[in-house]
């Protein structure tokens, strides 16, 4: 033993613990989600402050994990929910999925509300064999991955829903794209357009990228009317839905052009700005059961929104719709639940009916998900958001 | 063609304006100011706010011109303070942490959350070539020639003026024979940062109002300063007129279309080569 050099004996420590410990996690349950004892570790990786902060989403997710978990848990193991706020910062998110992964021992993440999440972290979230079901996916990254699959349409399947309820449902020949270019999203919405005209066999009569987000939008309105268009569909943040509505009533472009923007501009402070303007009338995709309308599916939501006092509006939908859809498959794993065998599961889910959405939840082991193709279209008018279609509109495939 | 052109007049006339600001900025404190757009920015939503709250508009924007003119002036202060005797380009440079300050701070108070901004004056006007044109953009240009021509006959006619030429000049000088100079530099800046804030209520209903997309307009208008070469106010109204022309008319092009947001950048490059064509380059390294 005298050859051996105090430092040399102080090394082989933490080399027997390091092997002790990876003994220690493979006995306890098969490559991570371990304890089968303790509460079920699940996750969230979420902007919750930065440049757009999402806090609605996982708010919803907890308190049906509240709720479940006052019901006696599943199987009498109790939910702890554990969101790490990104900051819409990509390194942030990296670190905020480690985080999950090595000390909270996650089985799966869900409600995720993120703009970075998914390009960050899938790689990772397939390499550690977690899965996602992403409340609401904002980036590409979040359509293109095998353990990540969100509850939500996306901007993309949702720019192609919108030119679809202007030519089919509104019957117009002439549909005008403008796409406010943003680096990185705006192949994705070109794409967009050309898988319209894939479904419809239309042409747009433009597809403008000529202006940026925080351009005036005046020359392309003005295009709009010097080209004849009836509808004109366009990708904006709610501000520049503001703006936008109103350089189209400035230029009397209201009342002959249907003007039809994403989803995220379908919340109620929006419409304080369209009263203050008076510019009526924006067409909008709802990815999930109007929360403005009266459907009795909603009553559940409705209410546990108001008990916790969580603001209602498609964020918190969302959130719902993914938490209640983990809890029913956490609830039908036979035998333990580690991350291992939710994943499994999740491989293995048949497709989720639910009167949320228009088309089935699915997740199995396709390489990239992207299930909910329907929508609702909603209309901003004095009175509140409007309902205009009853009936789900689907993209074939 | 011509129509797009002419909706690009209501950003020319705000890149005017503040490029005026700048100008004047510039000639008599030597101080580019990067944040020159971010302080009108951070009075207008006062504004915002205010007339959010359902306060008559008369009182929000004057108190949103009170809270630019203020923070113009804190920001003057602070360069006289701390910069007094530093180049020009420290105190240019100093300009930009008050931009990117603004930046964060506005981004933390009003995130990007749809508000509706208020027309300072009416949304509806004439029509040329089938275009209406905003009361707001007849404003911005109007309000551009004024502000030109307003410090043009301050500087020339008035004692003020001549105080504030002698400060530009020879300032220690200025100091010497009793002029108050600090004094009058910080009303110098006060002065912008009220101009700013008009400038932007005017451009505001017709852009995304948003702080960051707000305070970037100073792009544009530091390209019309530089047309101006920093010293005429008229070119630099001239300038700003001119770039905004020219991201309306370049809006029809296919082809270029997607890049008129780097005109600005060009006319920057093009001006900067044309002004130092006779310098060999040798010679100035």
């Amino acid at each position: 033993m005298r050859l051996l050099s105090r430092s040399t004996r102080l090394l082989a420590i933490p080399a027997v613990a390091v092997v002790l410990a990876a003994c220690g996690n493979s006995a306890a349950g098969g490559g991570g989600g371990g304890d089968t004892d303790g509460p079920i570790e699940l996750g969230a990786v979420s902007s919750l402050s930065g440049p757009v902060a999402f806090a609605d989403p996982t708010g919803a997710a907890q308190a049906v994990f509240d709720r479940v978990n006052e019901d006696g848990g599943i199987n009498g193991r109790e939910i702890n929910y554990t969101v790490v706020d990104d900051r819409g910062d990509p390194s942030a998110a990296a670190q905020a999925s480690r985080q999950l992964i090595d000390e909270q021992d996650v089985v799966a993440n869900v409600g995720s509300a993120s703009l970075v999440d998914c390009s960050a972290n899938a790689a990772t979230y397939q390499r550690q064999g977690l899965v996602s079901v992403q409340g609401l996916g904002v980036d590409p990254a979040c359509f293109s991955s095998p353990n990540i699959s969100p509850v939500n349409t996306g901007p993309f399947s949702g720019y192609t829903s919108l030119l679809y309820f202007a030519s089919e449902t509104l019957g117009h020949d002439r549909v005008c794209a403008v796409i406010l270019t943003v680096p990185g999203l705006t192949e994705g919405y070109e794409a967009a357009v050309e898988r319209w005209s894939e479904i419809t066999g239309k042409e747009p009569v433009f597809v403008d990228t000529s202006l940026t987000v925080s351009d005036d939008p005046t020359p392309a309105v003005l295009r709009a009317q010097a080209e004849g268009c009836q509808a004109v569909t366009f990708n904006s943040n709610p501000p520049q839905t503001v703006t936008v509505m109103k350089a189209a009533q400035t230029q009397g472009a209201l009342e002959t052009i249907d003007w039809i923007a994403l989803t995220v501009s379908y919340n109620s402070e929006i419409l304080e700005a369209f009263a203050a303007n008076n510019s009526w009338g924006l067409y909008v995709n709802s990815e999930f059961e109007p929360w403005s309308g009266e459907s009795e599916a909603l009553q559940d939501w409705r209410t546990l929104m108001e008990e916790n006092d969580i603001p209602q509006g498609s964020d918190s939908l969302a959130g719902y719709v993914a938490a209640t859809i983990m809890v029913d498959v956490l609830e039908g794993i036979e035998g333990d639940i580690t991350r291992e065998s939710v994943t499994q599961a999740f491989k293995e889910l048949e497709p989720v009916e639910t009167e949320l959405i228009g088309s089935p939840y699915t997740f199995g082991d396709a390489d990239s998900h992207n299930p909910n193709q329907a929508s609702k279209i909603v209309q901003a008018q004095p009175e509140g958001w409007v309902t205009v279609s009853e009936d789900w509109q689907r993209l074939p495939e | 063609m011509l129509q797009s052109s002419i909706s690009g007049l209501v950003s020319g006339g705000v890149y005017a304006a503040i490029g005026v600001c700048i100008v004047l900025l510039y000639s008599m404190v030597g101080v580019l100011n990067f944040a020159q757009a971010a302080i009108g920015v951070a009075g207008a939503y006062v504004t915002f706010l205010l007339y959010g709250e359902d306060q008559p508009l008369v009182l929000a924007v004057l108190a949103g011109v009170v809270v630019a003119a203020a923070v113009a002036t804190l920001t003057g202060m602070a360069m006289a303070l701390w910069f007094g005797e530093a180049r020009v380009e420290v105190r240019s440079t100093a300009s930009i942490a008050v931009l990117i300050g603004i930046l964060a701070v506005g981004f933390w108070v009003f995130g990007d959350d749809a508000r509706a901004t208020p027309d300072v004056l009416p949304a509806s006007g004439p029509e040329i070539a089938g275009v209406v044109i905003p009361g707001t953009a007849i404003g911005a240009i109007v309000f551009a020639v004024l502000l030109a021509g307003g410090v043009t006959l301050l500087l020339k006619r008035t004692v003020v003026g001549v105080r504030l030429r002698a400060i530009a000049q020879r300032p220690r000088t200025a100091e010497l024979l009793g002029i108050p100079a600090r004094r009058l530099s910080v009303a110098v800046w006060a002065l912008s940062g009220a101009a700013a804030c008009i400038a932007i209520l005017l451009v505001a209903p017709s852009r995304t109002a948003s702080v960051s997309s707000l305070s970037l307009l100073v792009v544009p208008a530091l390209a019309a300063g530089l047309i101006g070469g920093f010293s005429s106010l008229w070119l630099t109204v001239l300038g700003g007129l001119l770039i905004g022309l020219l991201e309306g008319a370049i809006v029809t092009v296919e082809g270029i279309a997607p890049y008129r947001g780097s005109i600005s950048f060009l006319v920057i490059v093009l001006v900067l080569l044309y002004s130092q064509r006779k310098e060999a380059w040798d010679a100035s390294r």
